[in-house]
């Protein structure tokens, strides 16, 4: 077991290289498509004559060579400095910081309420496979596999926020942190951590059904029905472990995923996290800062995979005992 | 879906207790019938086929209001308006019809790329394996690294106002890295049959193993993987213009549309739900025809 | 080994007319078909037959874990209460309480990602109220009972800790945390090592002993049930061709299907010119069989009437067989308990059934 995660971390080494360095790379690719364009556009006036862009682009350090920009950013991001905003002047990392934790809450209560509606109706739809539950539970898990984000977004919105429909149930748009108003906190977050687990709730259902599926052919759960357990106990109590370990994974690089996708949602709902910082950095040409934020997913989930697979031998104990 | 059940009930069959002998194999090769949700995917899909082919001979124009000018003409009112007008009073049916095209480019487009170079690289990887394999392998992971959603973002960064061509590019991109390890995956498997053993055996050159041997036992997976990849890249690019960062204005797309009238979403709803619908309808059959292709495939490779 | 002969009044199993039928896509499965028998308290059954001839149907339907494609029709009385029929819920207080079961592979028999100790307490907290504490008690005493040394620690432990024989054992503890009325064993030795195998059985001896429990001994082998059972009951196609008490079944074998099996047996103590043999052909499939006797096309004293007509069962003082041409008298000579293959044997069509009964009719 530790050859396989050492030769898991030697392999991560390359991959988090080729990351960092094309998200340096981007001011180079951004004059491939136009060579007027200037990663320091943001910093212009339209009285800026072409040897203050130079100037500028100097002191930035653009005017250096890709890999030499790339060996001082290195530098530069092992003692926590991922470069200054252009837009605000403002360290990156500052951003960062603010702005994480509630793209991590928001993350966190959509995966969590993925897998408190989808372990259920996975379970379930095991127990009743090929049934009338089972045929249902699949049809509506295949159209909502088809719903963007933003399109079950917009209807949401419509249907619980908005004073048109059901009624305004939700805030429609805004933040406020949990520290400051626990309740308002949660009345902000529900319809974007709905939105985003209702993405994910029918491939949880969908993996989890077909691993139950495989485990209830197996002898022990004759061995626990002979023993006249009732049907939920051997569901839940000897199905449901065995059969999750591939939930379990894919739970962990949804959480990273989930990171890096709730930009539609941050975006649409005004909440101030990363996503939302990347789509306004974009708007206002901020390079940095996007650079500096989308190395920070990157990066996290590349280190959340490796973490996942870990874990898996948490659960398994044939595999812990290795 | 009732695919799904004959699974479970056949697996119950064979865990059952005393293992009837061969009772259930003869039944599970059968080909499904054709279910009513194949057919719609199959028609829709046609819909959409006739608005690519077609859009120029509606009457309005994408990029300019219709006759009169009323914007946010609610859908189903008015004829040949059947889908309302915007806010500024361009025909909703036209851009949905020239957004179709869009779509079409921003999802055949990256997933062609994506066989063209995903499935090689995946072949050459399978073949060669070794040192290849790795780097090869090293430059998917760090791919498959960034939340795809970031990948674009970081695009429109550098590409300032991306048409439909750039949008595609990217999405080529980020589809390589799945094409590679699915064509990598099912090589490596195919690599270890008989026949391909055999044809090396022979002296057959790398070349002809790869496009004679290989890639024709992989292309019905493949396949099915890019009738799934479309719809993810169609979803990606309404994704994208929903944030405003995808194919600017008067250019039509269906989720750029959601973008310029999401604001009025309370007054006037259809102007948002019907690209909406559109655009789910289309991932839907996608993804129903998919599926069926999928299963289909998956049923000749387990009795090979 | 100590065994209790007394016969009952009130049988503890009563079997009777019982159907299993399957519903596969190539339509109905007969895996039981009108099996009848009786077992009273304290004693053991043998039932032998070839994978295939309905055993593990048979039983697994006694234990309500038939597959959901199965129909199950006749009667099953456990100490006079009808289990055919019965409401799940009722019927889960019987299963694993009063009647349990020992699988055939314990390797696969325990659940990897349970404790032993929990895979032991579960059954006795859903069927009595004992606590947690005493159940946990409970559970080591049982693992010290089966043989498991250092019982507190490897109730702490997985299954995959533990080897195969350990394993059965466990799987034989679990049946026995309630203790039940019946036990039955399914091919409970089969997947071990052939040390092991009487290791468990001699153990499965002692404690039916011990408890006075019933038991039902599943084997495809007439060597696993030869010394250990008090009747034997020897199935064929879904049917029960011969019964009869086990020196008499060994001494006296009526049935061809019987006679073959035992043809089958390795043996050390015969000569080698009389090498095991195996019985030709395979068993029927049992969707598309015909009326004849099922055991016709791999049987050597075989004739149009065995393809054409289904033998009734004959009755002889509580040995029941159903065959046109039974082994006739030449064999009844031999030591009980030591058949070796027999003679070849001409078909005997003077020897007819001496007294027919019809299959469904239970014999006393």
């Amino acid at each position: 077991m530790w050859r396989l995660l050492g030769r898991k971390l030697l392999h991560l080494i390359p991959v988090l290289f080729l990351v960092t360095l094309a998200t340096t790379a981007m001011p180079d690719m951004l004059e491939i498509g136009d060579s007027s364009a200037t990663p320091v556009a943001p910093m212009l006036t339209s009285d800026s004559t072409p040897e203050d862009v130079a100037a500028l682009e100097r002191e930035y350090g653009y005017d250096k060579p890709l890999f030499e920009r790339y060996g001082r950013w290195l530098g530069d991001a092992f003692t926590g400095d991922l470069g200054t905003s252009m837009a605000n002047g403002r360290p990156v990392i500052d951003g960062i910081q603010d702005r994480y934790p509630v793209t991590l809450e928001l993350a966190l209560v959509a995966l969590f309420l993925a897998l408190a509606v989808a372990v259920p109706l996975g379970v379930w739809a095991a127990a009743r496979a090929g049934r009338l539950p089972d045929k249902v539970l699949g049809g509506v898990a295949s159209g909502l596999l088809a719903v963007p984000p933003f399109i079950s977004a917009m209807l949401l919105v419509y249907l619980l926020a908005a004073p048109g429909t059901l009624g305004q149930v939700f805030p429609n748009h805004g933040w406020t942190t949990f520290s400051e108003n626990p309740s308002e906190n949660i009345e902000y977050l529900m319809l974007p951590a709905i939105v985003l687990a209702l993405a994910e709730i029918p491939q949880f259902q969908r993996l989890l059904r077909s691993d139950m599926l495989d485990t209830l052919r197996e002898d022990y759960i004759l061995t626990a029905r002979a023993k006249g357990l009732s049907s939920p106990y051997v569901l839940f109590r000897h199905a449901l472990r065995p059969s999750s370990f591939s939930l379990v994974t894919i739970s962990g690089l949804t959480l990273g995923r989930l990171i890096g996708g709730t930009v539609i949602v941050e975006f649409y709902f005004g909440i101030p996290g990363l996503g939302q910082s990347i789509v306004t950095a974009i708007d206002q040409n901020d390079i940095p800062t996007v650079q500096g934020t989308v190395v920070v997913i990157a990066v996290g989930y590349v280190l959340l995979s490796a973490l996942v697979d870990i874990g898996y031998t948490l659960l398994d104990p044939r595999v812990r005992a290795r | 879906m009732s695919l799904v059940g004959t699974e479970g009930r056949l697996g119950h069959t064979e865990a059952g207790a005393g293992r009837p002998p061969e009772a259930a194999a003869g039944n599970r090769r059968g080909k499904k019938p054709a279910g009513p949700l194949w057919w719609f995917a199959c028609t829709w899909l046609g819909i959409i086929a006739l608005m690519v082919v077609f859009a120029d001979l509606l009457p309005a124009d994408y990029d300019r209001p219709v006759g009169d000018g009323e914007s946010h003409l609610p859908p189903f009112q008015a004829w040949p308006e059947i889908l309302g007008t915007d806010f500024v009073g361009r025909s909703t049916l036209t851009r949905i019809a020239a957004g179709a095209r869009t779509s079409v480019i921003v999802s055949v487009v990256p997933v062609v790329c994506g066989i063209a170079v995903g499935g090689l690289l995946g072949l050459c990887a399978a073949y060669f394996r070794g040192a290849v394999e790795t780097v090869t392998d090293i430059v998917a992971d760090a791919l498959l690294a960034f939340p795809p959603l970031l990948l674009l973002l970081m695009l429109a960064t550098v590409s300032r106002h991306p048409g439909v061509w750039t949008i595609a590019a990217g999405l080529a991109v980020l589809s390589v890295p799945g094409f590679y390890r699915l064509t990598k995956a099912n090589a490596i498997a195919q690599s270890k049959r008989e026949y391909v053993v055999v044809a090396r055996a022979m002296g057959a050159r790398p070349g002809r193993i790869m496009f004679k041997e290989l890639l024709p036992n992989t292309v019905g997976t493949l396949l099915s993987y890019a009738v799934v990849v479309m719809a993810l890249m169609i979803v990606a690019e309404g994704s994208l213009s929903f944030l405003g960062v995808g194919i600017p204005d008067p250019e039509p797309s269906w989720g750029g549309m959601v973008f310029k009238e999401k604001d009025h979403l309370e007054d006037h709803p259809g102007q948002v739900f019907v690209p909406c619908g559109v655009l789910f309808l289309t991932v839907f059959s996608l993804n129903v025809i998919g599926d069926r292709l999928r299963a289909r495939f998956d049923v000749r490779e387990s009795h090979l | 080994m100590e065994r209790n002969k007394d016969a009952p009044d009130v049988p503890l199993l009563d079997v009777r007319d019982l159907n299993v039928h399957l519903h596969t896509p190539r339509g109905v499965l007969k895996a039981v078909d009108g099996v009848s028998f009786r077992i009273g308290a304290g004693r053991t059954l043998g039932l032998v037959g070839e994978s295939g001839s309905g055993k593990s149907m048979l039983v697994r339907a006694l234990m309500g874990i038939s597959p959901p494609i199965a129909e199950i029709a006749g009667s099953v009385r456990l100490g006079g209460t009808e289990l055919v029929g019965l409401p799940r819920g009722q019927a889960r207080a019987i299963w694993g309480n009063r009647i349990a079961m020992v699988f055939q592979d314990p390797m696969t028999s325990l659940n990897p990602v349970v404790r032993i100790e929990r895979q032991l307490t579960e059954s006795m907290r859903e069927h009595t109220a004992i606590s947690r504490a005493d159940a946990k008690i409970r559970a080591v005493d049982l693992l010290e009972r089966v043989g498991i040394p250092e019982p507190r620690k490897r109730a702490r432990q997985y299954p995959h800790q533990l080897s195969g024989g350990m394993r059965q054992r466990v799987t034989i503890a679990m049946a026995l945390a309630c203790d039940p009325d019946l036990l039955i064993a399914d091919e409970a030795t089969t997947a071990l090592d052939v040390t092991v195998q009487r290791q468990i059985l001699d153990l499965l001896g002692e404690i039916q002993a011990d408890r006075g429990m019933g038991m039902i001994l599943v084997s495809h082998d007439l060597g696993v049930v030869a010394g250990r059972t008090d009747e034997i009951a020897v199935m064929y196609a879904g049917r029960i061709v011969e019964h009869a008490p086990t020196d008499d079944l060994f001494a006296h074998r009526r049935h061809r299907y019987t006679e073959a099996l035992l043809a089958a047996v390795p043996r050390l103590d015969v000569p080698r010119s009389h090498r095991p043999r195996p019985i030709p052909g395979t068993p029927p499939d049992l969707v598309t069989l015909g009326g004849g006797c099922a055991f016709a096309p791999r049987c050597t004293a075989a004739d149009t009437r065995c393809t054409a007509e289904h033998p009734a069962t004959a009755s002889e003082e509580g040995h029941r067989y159903a065959c046109h041409h039974p082994v006739g008298d030449e064999t009844a000579d031999r030591e009980p308990d030591a058949a070796g293959p027999p003679d070849t044997a001409a078909p005997h069509d003077s020897a007819g059934p001496a007294a027919t009964s019809t299959a469904e009719e239970v014999p006393a």
